[in-house]
């Protein structure tokens, strides 16, 4: 009897287990076009570039008939920014984060703009939180500029952002 | 007497107005005190704090030493655990993150601070008496941690 119940208890140990640990077994690319804004005039050295998104996740996964208990985790697959030709020429390097009110920032992408219009970011392998911050009610993504010297205007950095929406369907 | 009530429900309500505003401002002026630039007793840089949303950061806008004397180069993140991070400079770079202001303890908490000469992340609560700020980094227990002391950095106004 005592063996049954150990068996029994090993049993519901190992569905939990599995069922907490489930590993993604599909996957849907989610995309963010936004305009982050630093406001002008901004002076030579680091600048905030930001926006606050209220992102449409929760409609997209619906849309695709996803769950959010079936999201394993959310990643960013790929980051680009676009830049005017005269901004190319003045912004030396971009570093990407975001955050939400309940949730902590995170670096998640970086790259020199080397003169360049289209920049395309490396982004970081270490990725925390990503999923909770998209489905905060108020996330933000930020872009410390580093400008070469100082602007009277506005900088505008176009940024698409792709992110991996990882789910596990059964 | 119709009138009188209604011109006291007027003042009551513009009274309920004005403190209800003068509350409001009340609590982000004491939150909104650590805004402006800063320097850590070692003199090594000069760290911006700013309001994002309801939270706060910091980020390094100024170097005594900008350029790392191995590499000729500016300082970057060079001991950031995320290898693809590693070329992200120093100058620009966000040391204090996600600071909320708690108006009854008068402090700055539930924030971290990096530290980018050992690559280490702490938990950190800010409190600030006579333009000075307390920044103590702790892992784990607040008693455990190391407090430093920032003076606050006044610019002159350029004529």
């Amino acid at each position: 009897m005592k063996l049954l119940q150990s068996i029994a208890l090993c049993f519901i140990l190992v569905s939990m287990t599995t069922s907490c640990f489930q590993e993604a077994n599909n996957s849907k690319e989610f995309i963010i076009n936004t305009v982050l804004v630093g406001s002008g005039p901004l002076f030579e050295g680091s600048n905030t570039c930001q926006v606050e998104i209220s992102s449409n996740i929760a409609d997209y996964i619906k849309e695709n008939n996803i769950t959010t208990e079936e999201i394993v985790d959310v990643t960013l697959a790929s980051a680009s920014v676009t830049l005017d030709s005269s901004s190319s020429k003045l912004v030396e390097s971009i570093n990407l984060q975001v955050f939400s009110d309940n949730f902590p920032m995170q670096n998640v992408a970086f790259a020199n703009v080397d003169g360049n219009e289209k920049v395309n970011l490396e982004v970081a392998d270490v990725q925390e939180q990503l999923k909770d911050i998209l489905f905060d009610d108020k996330s933000y993504i930020i872009a410390d500029a580093t400008i070469f010297e100082d602007l009277d205007d506005d900088l505008n950095l176009n940024t698409e952002l792709v992110f991996s929406i990882n789910y596990h369907k059964q | 007497m119709k009138k009188s009530i209604t011109l006291m429900g007027a003042i009551a309500l513009l009274f309920a107005i004005s403190s209800f505003t003068s509350s409001l401002v009340s609590v982000n002026a004491g939150g909104d005190d650590i805004i402006g630039l800063w320097e850590p007793s070692n003199g090594k840089a000069r760290v911006k704090i700013e309001k994002i949303g309801s939270k706060y950061y910091g980020k390094i806008v100024w170097l005594r030493e900008p350029i790392d004397p191995t590499t000729q180069k500016p300082k970057v993140d060079k001991n950031n655990e995320d290898a693809k991070m590693r070329n992200v400079p120093l100058r620009g770079y966000r040391l204090l993150k996600d600071f909320v202001y708690d108006e009854e303890s008068k402090e700055w908490s539930g924030g971290t601070i990096y530290d980018p000469e050992s690559g280490s992340l702490y938990s950190c609560v800010i409190t600030m008496k006579n333009d000075v700020l307390n920044i103590r980094g702790y892992v784990g227990v607040k008693a455990l941690g190391r407090t430093d002391t920032w003076k606050r950095i006044k610019l002159k106004k350029k004529k």
